[in-house]
């Protein structure tokens, strides 16, 4: 039961009435309900692997939770004649074992992933370098695993590091890990800004099923309008990218980082318009990524909770670690002040950006294609204020219109050179493609030729396909600008709002890749 | 949406009263929305959903539903075959029946079984026989045409079933899909043509109860030598398992449907013979005789020759029969359904006097047509018979088409309308188009050869309605006498489909066209070329040529009579004119292969030997054989035998990888060749050139030299190939692999 797939639609709408029915206290339980009928409707017999991860960090986290309450107990139990020596060799104690039990809970979630998605990965490294002969095995991932996995590892984290108290309800826990609109794709959120929403029940607000209902239905133009119809050029060229060339395979690249970025927003938008309409606010995940000025900005605004999970749970802790203080001194030493305050955070940074790429997919070419994002993070840490000293000396105004379109385009640029490497058959592929893109990159030729139709999209389709994409930009321009669009529609006469509201949803049905005759692309990140 | 909003505070009674009328508004709103919505769907759907004009299925399925309910009596479903050739006015002149014929194209047995049902619904206290034309249980359902047929059914129980059922059997689409055809055909707002506009207020013409006129005969169009002649015997004991078990399923819902609901179900194929043959009329006949149903196979004697069906004159295609055809086999059925099915005579009853003004629009909208496609030799004739409300005609001359036209035709064009027609000079280029009756494009131009200026073509557009055109054309005529190149017109027709017209006299091109979505229907022919489209089924009904160079009349439109009537005259086979020649041929094979099928060779021990001594029986043809790669093992000794008694000597002592050639002249003298050394033998003579390889059946070929016959090499497997031709018009009246 895929979101675009009209079981889905029936779906919603049943959880929605029902969920609207029942006694506000009894709410979540019809969330509860929901999610795990759709899990099992998607996954079968795989639910048992996320009930499983659901019953363990319930009781990791109550076993921290303990461990802490405990300690704080025996604190206070010291009395305030106790030496501060005393106080502190408690704390250690009581953090040991609550590390202890949280690398346990870190590493069974991450080891049940790195199995599930990885094994096959590692075994034909294996059989690769080493020579051995493992056999590959036949491994169903289950849905979300990638997701649900770090939302759990978050949890467990923020228990052990006291941010959030751990869940004693088990059936109310479940519903945080296993949502049913963002355990498919995200966003990935946490316990403290979720769990409390989905617990408590909400009334009906007209004004939040509106919102809601336009969200989920820009979320069906942006699946089913944009991202399939592109789906079919960047299959064809990604496929058979040994037949083009030059200008054309940038083209392929630029195709499928908007295919990939209206099929991703546009699978987390009707999620947060499900959402939104039973009274919970999900995360947003996006925001205007295509007007970053710099990689690093595009990956603050690209898949925000990834990159904000990233950040808490793996760069602040790798960049404070004993290890790489160290390491930050001993490199001032060598390398000057500089470079060496510098190190550290690069290298964690590297290290998130392995992991960024690994998290996409077992392949080598997620790997470079998180090591590509990373080398251009770690320029702009290495080089940011010479090139802004640079740029200023060269009369360049940074805030000038044209300054910040340059950046604008020079990071659209970068981005899509790495999108050879998301989306490339393979790494070989990726390089491939790299390599043709300079085989006569000026010829421009197959914009005329028929080539493009023979992409596998007729004229038409070319057309509403950059009707809609200009739509896209255009709306991102003005959330860029702060404008709230429904609020804006919001304060419309209720003749133009439903006008709008019609407008849009004839192009939904008339307009998007779906139905018997197409068979509608699954989420990209779906698969992960 | 009040029990939605139930909270666990406990507000005081304005509060509440204040919330729920809220609720209710919101409830309201969310419901008015929710019906504009389904109102968009419904538009969208309606919009998008294609019309199928084609094979007349928007008539068929609408005009169903136009009937008085219980009143038909003889209910007809079946594939195309049974849209040709079942005439539900002809059976009501013949006999009074009260018939529809519900067949649509490629219908499978599956949705005949479903309109079976919907017509038992809807016609129950009425209904008394079904008849299946049964040539489509060859094939499994479609669901392209399943659609066709499914989605104009109006929503009953009975859709609802077969939408279920479809998709079970199916897979691949949802039950839903088949009741909300938006969900296949959102996608057609980039193909949309003129049928998406034609269909808002489109006549369904339910007059026409289900039956697709036409009038073309095939031999006009194509040669004879591609017609398949009707199987006229059962050669055969076989059985091939031809029929689907999807079909043999729904065939025995259906005779049980019709045995539980006293329905007589009569099982019937029509007479056209492209994929049908034995196996399969054995299969149907043991299934009809295993369940006591009638079958009436009209491929074979008796029925054939009862009916007078003959292909070349009958069949609009090599499938489907023409009205000629249609009118024999719906006058023999009413007489059947009359005698053996109990179907009574309607014609004066009160409650069934729809029948009479259906049959009154009929004869009213396709008499005049019948006349002049079927037996109109003079152009003038033919004109006044055609130019009649809903028919566009087109009148395009090509070469010259005024050498013989007389004066008395020359004064009808004029009566027409036709000025211009009437002032038809030597080589004139000329375009005409009357829109029911009325001519609203008349454009003439003269032979340029005396021009001294020139361009590419002379081009006019009437996209729009022209206003005063009759008049106006004979000033542009005249301002376009001077250029060079076809005169090129390009037409709206009322069912705003664009038409491209070009004519050219000798001397400007020599063409006559007539384009309409990039098909050509003229027959650019010397003379007059006229092309009739019926506006309101949207189709080409008549394309035809008066060559009034040659003469003020055409050969007679009814082919047999004209051929008889030249060959009486002692007119030579190469003289005839080529249509006349192809029925000449189609007539031989079809002598030939009477014969030829009731020698039962497919049963035989000895069939080569059988076959050969058939043929040589009856000196006329010459006979080509030739061995392909090492077929000798195939050869029995008791064929061996025979075939030395024949005369074929070196054939009945064909040794293992020899090649062998034979030419047997129309004199009955044979000509073998083989070779003890050589992997190859060749052998020829004026018409026929043979070469055979011991080794390869691929490289043996049989190769008819002046008409180009396609050398026979689309075999890779061992054998002998037989093929007997007539010398005069070098037809091969039969073919075959041993």
């Amino acid at each position: 039961m895929a979101f675009t797939q009209m079981n889905f639609l029936m779906f919603i709408t049943l959880v929605v009435l029902v969920y609207f029915i029942v006694p506000l206290r009894t709410r979540w339980v019809v969330l509860l309900l929901g999610s795990l009928t759709f899990y099992y409707l998607n996954s079968g017999y795989l639910l048992l692997v996320l009930l499983a991860s659901i019953v363990f960090t319930f009781v990791i986290g109550i076993v921290i939770q303990n461990i802490n309450d405990k300690g704080k107990a025996q604190l206070s139990n010291l009395g305030k004649e106790a030496s501060r020596a005393e106080k502190q060799t408690l704390k250690l104690a009581t953090k040991k074992r609550a590390r202890l039990v949280v690398t346990l809970g870190i590493c069974v979630n991450l080891g049940a992933l790195l199995y599930l998605k990885y094994f096959n990965f590692f075994v034909d490294i294996s059989n690769g370098t080493l020579g051995t002969s493992f056999p590959i095995r036949k491994i169903v991932l289950p849905l979300g695993i990638s997701f649900y996995t770090l939302q759990a590892i978050a949890y467990i984290v923020d228990v052990y590091r006291g941010k959030v108290t751990a869940d004693r309800h088990l059936a109310k826990f479940a519903l945080f890990l296993s949502y049913f609109p963002q355990i498919v794709q995200g966003p990935i959120p946490r316990y403290k800004q979720l769990a409390s929403q989905l617990y408590e029940g909400h009334e009906f607000d007209y004004r939040r099923l509106c919102h809601g209902a336009q969200l989920i239905l820009w979320g069906f133009f942006l699946k089913l309008v944009i991202a399939d119809r592109l789906a079919v050029p960047v299959n064809t060229l990604f496929v058979d990218w040994k037949l083009y060339h030059g200008l054309l395979m940038f083209v392929s690249a630029v195709f499928y980082g908007l295919q990939v970025y209206a099929d991703f927003s546009g699978g987390v938008n009707i999620a947060r318009g499900f959402s939104q309409i039973v009274g919970i606010d999900l995360e947003q995940n996006f925001r205007q990524p295509y007007n970053s000025r710099s990689i690093e900005e595009f990956w603050r605004r690209w898949h925000i909770t990834l990159g904000a999970w990233m950040k808490d749970y793996v760069f602040y802790p790798l960049s404070l670690s004993k290890l790489f203080v160290e390491i930050g001194r001993k490199s001032r030493n060598i390398l000057g002040n500089y470079a060496g305050k510098r190190l550290p955070p690069i290298m964690a940074m590297f290290i998130v950006y392995f992991l960024v790429g690994f998290w996409h997919g077992p392949d080598w070419k997620f790997i470079v294609y998180g090591i590509w994002n990373g080398i251009f993070i770690t320029l702009g840490i290495l080089l940011g204020e010479q090139y802004t000293r640079l740029a200023t000396k060269l009369g360049f105004d940074q805030q000038s219109m044209g300054w910040r379109t340059f950046q604008i385009v020079r990071t659209f640029i970068i981005c899509s050179f790495g999108r050879f490497f998301s989306r490339g058959e393979s790494l070989e592929a990726a390089f491939g493609m790299i390599n043709q893109f300079f085989h006569g990159w000026c010829d421009i030729t197959w914009l005329f030729d028929g080539t493009l139709t023979s992409l596998g999209l007729e004229r038409p389709d070319w057309l509403i396909l950059a009707c809609a994409i200009a739509v896209l930009f255009w709306i991102d321009s003005l959330h860029e600008r702060g404008i709230s669009i429904r609020n804006t529609i919001d304060e419309q006469h209720v003749v133009f709002r439903w006008f709008v509201y019609c407008i849009a949803f004839l192009a939904v049905v008339i307009f998007g890749v779906w139905g018997s005759s197409y068979d509608a692309s699954a989420f990209i990140y779906g698969q992960l | 949406m009040g029990v939605m909003a139930i909270t666990e505070a406990s507000p005081t009674n304005d509060e509440t009263q204040g919330r729920d009328e809220k609720s209710r508004n919101h409830v309201l709103t969310c419901l008015l929305f929710l019906s504009l919505v389904a109102v968009l769907l419904i538009g969208a759907d309606i919009a998008l959903r294609p019309a199928w004009f084609e094979w007349n299925n928007y008539s068929t399925t609408r005009g169903f539903y136009e009937q008085p309910n219980n009143t038909i009596e003889a209910l007809f479903v079946g594939n195309s075959n049974g849209v040709c050739a079942f005439s539900p006015i002809a059976m009501y002149d013949e006999q009074g029946i009260c018939a529809y014929n519900l067949s649509t194209e490629q219908q499978s047995a599956f949705m005949s079984y479903y309109w079976i049902k919907e017509a038992n619904r809807l016609h129950g206290d009425s209904l008394r026989t079904v008849v299946l034309e049964v040539n489509e249980l060859r094939r499994s359902p479609d669901y392209a045409y399943t659609q066709k047929a499914l989605i104009p059914m109006r929503l009953s129980e009975v859709k609802l079933e077969a939408a279920r059922e479809e998709s079970e059997m199916d897979g691949n689409h949802s039950c839903l899909e088949n009741l909300f055809p938006l969900l296949s055909f959102h996608s057609r707002w980039s193909s949309l043509d003129w049928s998406d506009w034609a269909k808002f207020g489109a006549d369904p013409e339910s007059y026409k109860r289900g039956y697709r006129f036409s009038t073309k005969r095939v031999s006009e169009a194509m040669e004879t030598d591609e017609l398949n002649v009707p199987l006229q015997v059962v050669t055969s004991t076989k059985m091939s398992n031809g029929l689907t078990e999807d079909s043999l399923l729904y065939l025995d819902r259906i005779a049980d449907f019709c045995k539980s609901n006293d329905l007589q179900l009569i099982l019937v194929k029509t007479p056209t013979t492209i994929s049908w043959g034995s196996s399969l009329h054995n299969e149907v006949q043991a299934y009809a005789d295993e369940h006591d149903i009638a079958f009436l196979d009209m491929t074979i004697d008796p029925l054939i020759t009862e009916i007078g069906y003959e292909p070349p004159i009958d069949t609009h295609d090599t499938m489907h029969l023409n009205y000629f055809g249609a009118l024999k086999v719906s006058s023999w059925i009413a007489t059947y359904l009359h005698d053996q099915c109990g179907c009574e005579d309607k014609r004066n009853v009160e409650r069934y006097s729809f029948l009479e003004e259906d049959s009154k629009a009929w004869h009213n909208k396709y008499d005049g047509l019948i006349r002049a496609t079927g037996f109109d030799e003079d152009i003038s004739e033919y004109l006044r018979d055609v130019c009649k409300p809903g028919y566009a005609v087109t009148i395009i001359c090509q070469d010259d088409a005024s050498k013989s036209l007389s004066e008395e035709q020359r004064l009808v064009f004029r009566q027409l309308g036709l000025s211009e027609l009437a002032l038809l000079d030597f080589r004139d280029s000329y375009i005409a188009v009357v829109k029911d009756g009325e001519v609203v494009i008349e454009e003439r131009k003269g032979s340029p050869l005396n021009s001294t200026e020139s361009a590419d073509s002379v081009e006019s557009s009437y996209l729009s309605e022209p206003t005063d055109s009759a008049d106006s054309s004979e000033s542009d005529s005249k301002d376009k006498e001077d250029v060079l190149g076809p005169l090129s017109v390009d037409y709206l027709l009322p069912d705003n489909r664009i038409i491209h017209l070009k004519s050219g006299g000798h001397d400007d091109g020599n063409i006559a066209s007539f384009k309409l979505d990039k098909t050509e229907y003229t027959l650019n022919q010397r003379g007059i070329n006229v092309v009739v489209y019926d506006h309101v089924s949207h189709a080409v009904i008549d394309s035809t040529c008066f060559d009034t160079f040659q003469s003020d009349r055409r050969i007679s439109p009814n082919t047999y009579e004209a051929l008889d009537s030249a060959l009486d005259q002692g007119v030579r086979y190469d003289e005839l004119p080529t249509n006349l020649q192809a029925i000449y041929r189609y007539r031989l094979r079809y002598n030939w292969q009477f014969d030829i099928k009731h020698s039962h060779i497919e049963d035989d021990k000895t069939p080569l030997a059988t076959h050969l001594n058939m043929l040589l029986s009856k000196p006329g043809l010459e006979i080509a054989i030739v061995s392909s790669g090492n077929m000798a093992p195939k050869l029995g000794e008791e064929e061996r035998t025979m075939l030395k008694d024949l005369g074929l000597v070196k054939l009945a002592k064909l040794k293992k990888r020899q090649p062998y050639c034979c030419l047997i002249e129309s004199d009955g003298s044979i000509n073998e060749l083989t070779s003890d050394t050589e992997e190859t033998a060749h052998l020829e003579n004026d018409l026929c050139r043979i070469t055979s390889n011991g080794n390869s059946a691929s490289d043996s070929h049989i190769w008819l030299v002046t008409s180009g016959f396609p050398p026979y090499s689309d075999r890779y497997s061992p054998g002998l190939f037989v093929v007997a031709y007539d010398p005069v018009s070098l037809s091969v009246v039969d073919s075959r692999w041993f």
